[in-house]
């Protein structure tokens, strides 16, 4: 069970790489939730939200910070049992300066019956290992 | 150099919108001046830090606190933005829009300075502009 977890997890990213959003609201719970932790505190947005189509509204306003072009690479996709630890880097080029971008966040997916019903997000690798008890 | 200036905070708004604050913060200067004195607080933070809880602060009396930039105008060893910031009270839930201009001042490639506004014709003034 804990692989499909995974596939969930990694499919959601490649249907955002894809722009398929049916796919990637499909993958989530009715009562998902989105917590952001560490220097995200600061960033817009940072109360997260609750609920599929708060999920999804955060997710598109954060791609809408980004041209169109943005892309995710997955660096590490964990299984947990019922929780998926990714590292995750994103490559853009800024809305407003066009300048392009690279970063590098870590998160962790919670899972029930083969739905995403948690989603924290990580400033790093080492705040999200830190938090799924794997730290290195 | 100005246009420059105009692309260094177009890449601070970027970085700070998605979240990539070392970006945010390694164009901005660590003594910097961040004067927010029209809000209720009437305070000016200074460095990193204190940039880092003004925001905190400001987004924390808001529930779906959105920015849009929607202009950056390029005055010299300044250079105004005007933003749109939305969301609802927290507290009240009342839907909430409003144009805000900062002042950035710019030197050595870095932010030194940030000031905010409410009019366009203080931001103009303030960065030693006319309309």
């Amino acid at each position: 069970m804990s692989q499909e977890h995974v596939q969930v997890v990694v499919g959601q990213f490649e249907s955002t790489n894809a722009r398929d959003f049916d796919a990637v609201m499909e993958a989530y719970a009715d009562d998902v939730v989105l917590e952001l932790h560490g220097r995200h505190q600061t960033f817009v947005g940072a109360e997260g939200a609750v609920g599929k189509e708060a999920v999804g509204k955060w997710f598109g306003e954060w791609f809408k910070t980004f041209d169109v072009d943005y892309r995710f690479e997955i660096d590490e996709a964990r299984d947990l049992g019922d929780r998926v630890l990714i590292v995750a880097t994103h490559h853009a080029r800024g809305r407003i300066s066009g300048v392009p971008t690279t970063q590098q966040a870590g998160w962790l997916y919670t899972l029930r019956d083969g739905k995403v019903v948690r989603c924290v997000a990580y400033p790093d690798r080492e705040e999200a290992l830190e938090a799924a008890g794997l730290s290195e | 150099m100005s246009q420059e200036n105009v692309e260094i905070v177009g890449r601070v708004f970027d970085a700070y919108l998605s979240g990539d604050f070392e970006t945010a913060f390694a164009l901005i200067d660590p003594e910097v001046e961040f004067d927010v004195s029209i809000r209720p607080e009437g305070k000016v933070y200074r460095g990193h830090e204190g940039v880092a809880e003004a925001l905190r602060t400001w987004t924390g009396t808001w529930e779906a606190f959105r920015m849009e930039v929607e202009e950056l105008i390029d005055a010299g060893e300044h250079v105004i933005s005007v933003e749109r910031q939305s969301g609802r009270g927290r507290g009240s839930g009342l839907p909430l829009s409003q144009t805000y201009f900062s002042v950035f001042t710019l030197a050595r490639g870095k932010i030194t300075r940030i000031v905010w506004l409410q009019s366009r014709a203080e931001a103009f003034e303030a960065a030693g502009l006319r309309e």
